[in-house]
């Protein structure tokens, strides 16, 4: 499984954490315009961003290249994730996740464990 | 980030209907208020604060509402130097909307504004 990160804030943070569950899991950093290409073009299996607000700078760039139905905002400022959402976003095989950036800790193990339910 | 960079992006995220046209457009005449005061073509780090500026107006122009930021993280802003100016910016973001942003998005904004104002600290 490819997956980049995007987005706009902690990137490194979240591809450690990526890689503390599954170091398995094939990891880019990118810019969040780069890293949703990255997706369109079959470089990467999934992308995930954080930003303050979560749908913002973490998706905006995601939703306007691999359009909104591909793309689940997983958490917002005082809307925590919600693992039941994301394994359904999952299972409609959305492949973009944005989530606020002190949401990375929960967002990030509930997103590896549904793609990884799923593949 | 330049403006034709800034325009690429507002291209992008105005052909999907992301960002409205009014937001895109207030968001290219508050990157080059930006610039004009900063006197520098190229903003560092700019990209989180252009790309959230137009997702939130757009989203109040859609009546939808975000809950504000942690306090924290917002009284640790208001504390920095640059939080006056950024204040500024906002005011002037205000002033193309011609309407009074929810204090949610100004609170918002204010953390962006003040971070891209820290990363070109000295370059005025």
């Amino acid at each position: 499984m490819k997956i980049v990160v995007g987005g706009q804030v902690d990137k490194k943070e979240i591809e450690s954490l990526i890689k503390e569950i599954d170091s398995s899991i094939t990891t880019m950093v990118k810019s969040d315009l780069e890293a949703a290409m990255a997706v369109k073009t079959g470089q990467a299996d999934y992308y995930v961003g954080a930003c303050h607000t979560g749908g913002g700078g973490a998706l905006a760039m995601a939703i306007a290249l691999l359009g909104k139905p591909n793309c689940e905002t997983v958490s917002m400022p005082g809307k925590k994730p919600v693992e039941e959402k994301i394994v359904t976003a999952v299972s409609e095989g959305k492949k973009a996740f944005g989530f606020t950036a002190d949401h990375k800790e929960t967002a990030v193990p509930m997103i590896i464990k549904a793609l990884k339910n799923k593949s | 980030m330049d403006l034709n960079q800034l325009k690429e992006r507002m291209d992008i995220l105005l052909a999907s209907s992301v960002v409205s046209t009014k937001a895109a457009d207030i968001s290219t005449l508050a990157f080059m208020h930006l610039q004009s005061h900063m006197k520098k073509n190229a903003i560092a780090g700019a990209e989180m604060l252009f790309t959230h500026l137009p997702t939130a107006l757009t989203r109040i122009e859609k009546g939808e509402q975000v809950e504000a930021p942690h306090p924290a993280l917002l009284d640790e802003v208001k504390q920095s130097p640059e939080a006056s100016i950024a204040m500024k910016e906002i005011d002037y973001v205000q002033q193309q909307w011609k309407n009074q942003l929810p204090q949610e998005e100004i609170d918002f904004l204010l953390i962006h504004y003040t971070n891209v104002l820290q990363i070109n600290k000295g370059g005025n």
